[in-house]
C-alpha cells in the first residue's frame, strides 16, 4: 500500500469544514478542520502540540467598523477573530505559550487594470495585514505562512499531529512547514 | 415610482427586482445567441437569501475550477454582477466564440479570457439595456473582470463587499444555456441594500 504523504491520514479523518467567517477548534485526533477554497479571505491555524489541540479562523475583512452595537460574527473580521480563536482554545485546555501559529490566503483573486495594488481591491494583502497585527497583538509568533499571490487555496489543519497543508488548483496538498 | 431595497426580505421590492431581472435576462440571452450562434435560453429566475456562511457551497464544490465573469453596476440600479461558469462551459464557449472545433481550447490563455470578458460585457450590457429601457433610467458597468479560480475564492469576491454590514446577501439567479448542454452558466446579480427600482 503506498504511504500517505500524510503521515496522520490514517483513512479515518473527519473533514470539519470551516466556512468564512467561522471560528472552530477541535482535541479530536481523527479531525482535520478545512478552508475551501480562500481568495482574498485569511485562514490562522493555531495548534498546541501539548494538549493536542487546534483551531482555525476563517476570515474575511480585517477590521470589524467602529460603531459596531453588537459582538455577533466576531469571526468574520480579523482583528476581533484572532482573539476569539486564542479565547476558544484556552477553554479547551491549550496554552498560549505553547500555540504554533500558521497563516495562509490574502490572494488578490480579483485584478482590474488601471487600479493600484494598495487600494481597497487589495482586500488579501490588508487581511494577511490586520492577522499579523493581531497575532503580535496576542503575543504570538507566526511560524509559516502562505499568503498573497493570485491564486485560491484550500487549507487543513490535523489535529492528531497540528500540520497544516496547502492546496492550489492543479497542484497536490503541500504541507506548510 | 420608484423604490429602495430597504431589506433583503422586503417581498414587493424584490419581486420587482426579480421580474426586472426575468425581462432583462430574456434580452441578454438573446445578445448571447447573437454572439456565440446557437440558441441560448434563460430559465426563470429565483431570488434567494444566502448567508455568507452558505454561500461557498451554493452552486458546487468550493474548490472545482470555475470561472467567473465580474463587474459592478453603478446608477439607478446598482450592485454587483457576475457569470460563473464551470471551466469545461468555458473552454467550450470559448471555442464557440473563436470557431475552432469543439476541444480546441484546452486552457484559458489571453486570447481566451478576452473572448470571455466580451461574453460578460456583452451580456451585461444587454441586461442593462433592457433594464434601462424598462426604467427609464441609464445604468453604467464597470469592464469586467475574467478569473479563473476555485469556486470559493471567485464567491468571495461578490461577498467582500457586502460583508461590513450584513450577515447574507441577496442572489437574483438566472442560469443560462445551449440546447445542447455544453454551456451553462449562472447569472446573478447581487443588488446593493439601498438600490432603487422604479416602477414600469
Amino acid at each position: 500500500m503506498a504511504q500517505s504523504l500524510f503521515a496522520n491520514d490514517t483513512g479515518n479523518s473527519k473533514l470539519r469544514a470551516v466556512t468564512i467567517g467561522a471560528v472552530v477548534t477541535s482535541r479530536v485526533p481523527s479531525e482535520v478542520l478545512v478552508a475551501y477554497g480562500l481568495g482574498s479571505c485569511v485562514v490562522v491555524c493555531l495548534y498546541d502540540p501539548v494538549a493536542r489541540v487546534g483551531g482555525m479562523l476563517h476570515a474575511l475583512l480585517p477590521t470589524a467598523p467602529g460603531n459596531r452595537k453588537t459582538k455577533d460574527s466576531r469571526a468574520k473580521f480579523v482583528d476581533e477573530g484572532v482573539p476569539l480563536l486564542v479565547e476558544e482554545l484556552t477553554r479547551l485546555g491549550a496554552r498560549r505559550s505553547r500555540l504554533i501559529v500558521r497563516l495562509c490566503g490574502g490572494a488578490k483573486v480579483l485584478s482590474v487594470p488601471g487600479f493600484s495594488d494598495d487600494g481597497v481591491l487589495n482586500i488579501g494583502k490588508r487581511n494577511v495585514l490586520a492577522a499579523e497585527g493581531a497575532l503580535k497583538a496576542a503575543r504570538l509568533r507566526v511560524r509559516a505562512q502562505a499568503t498573497g499571490g493570485t491564486t485560491g487555496r484550500t487549507v487543513k489543519l490535523y489535529i492528531a499531529t497540528g500540520q497544516v497543508t496547502v492546496r492550489s488548483l492543479g497542484r497536490a496538498e503541500q504541507p506548510l512547514i | 415610482m420608484t423604490e429602495q431595497l430597504r431589506s433583503w426580505h422586503d417581498p414587493e421590492v424584490v419581486t420587482r427586482l426579480t421580474t426586472l431581472v426575468s425581462a432583462a435576462s430574456e434580452n441578454a440571452a438573446r445578445g448571447l445567441t447573437g454572439m456565440v450562434g446557437r440558441s441560448i435560453t434563460t430559465s426563470a429566475p429565483r431570488s434567494r437569501v444566502i448567508r455568507f456562511d452558505d454561500i461557498s457551497t451554493y452552486i458546487g464544490s468550493p474548490e472545482s475550477e470555475m470561472v467567473g465573469i465580474y463587474l459592478l453596476m453603478e446608477g439607478h440600479l446598482s450592485g454587483q454582477a457576475i457569470l460563473i461558469l464551470s471551466l469545461v462551459s468555458a473552454l467550450n464557449l470559448a471555442d464557440w466564440l473563436m470557431e475552432t472545433p469543439a476541444g480546441t481550447s484546452t486552457s484559458l490563455g489571453s486570447m481566451e479570457r478576452s473572448a470571455l470578458a466580451e461574453v460578460g460585457n456583452l451580456t451585461v450590457s444587454y441586461f442593462l439595456n433592457a433594464v434601462a429601457a424598462l426604467t427609464g433610467k441609464p445604468l453604467r458597468p464597470s469592464p469586467p473582470a475574467v478569473m479563473v479560480d476555485m469556486l470559493g475564492a471567485i464567491i468571495n469576491v461578490v461577498v467582500t463587499p457586502m460583508a461590513a454590514t450584513s450577515d447574507d446577501m441577496l442572489i437574483i439567479e438566472t442560469i443560462l444555456q445551449d440546447t445542447e448542454g455544453d454551456v451553462q452558466a449562472y447569472f446573478w446579480v447581487l443588488p446593493d441594500l439601498m438600490t432603487q427600482i422604479t416602477d414600469y
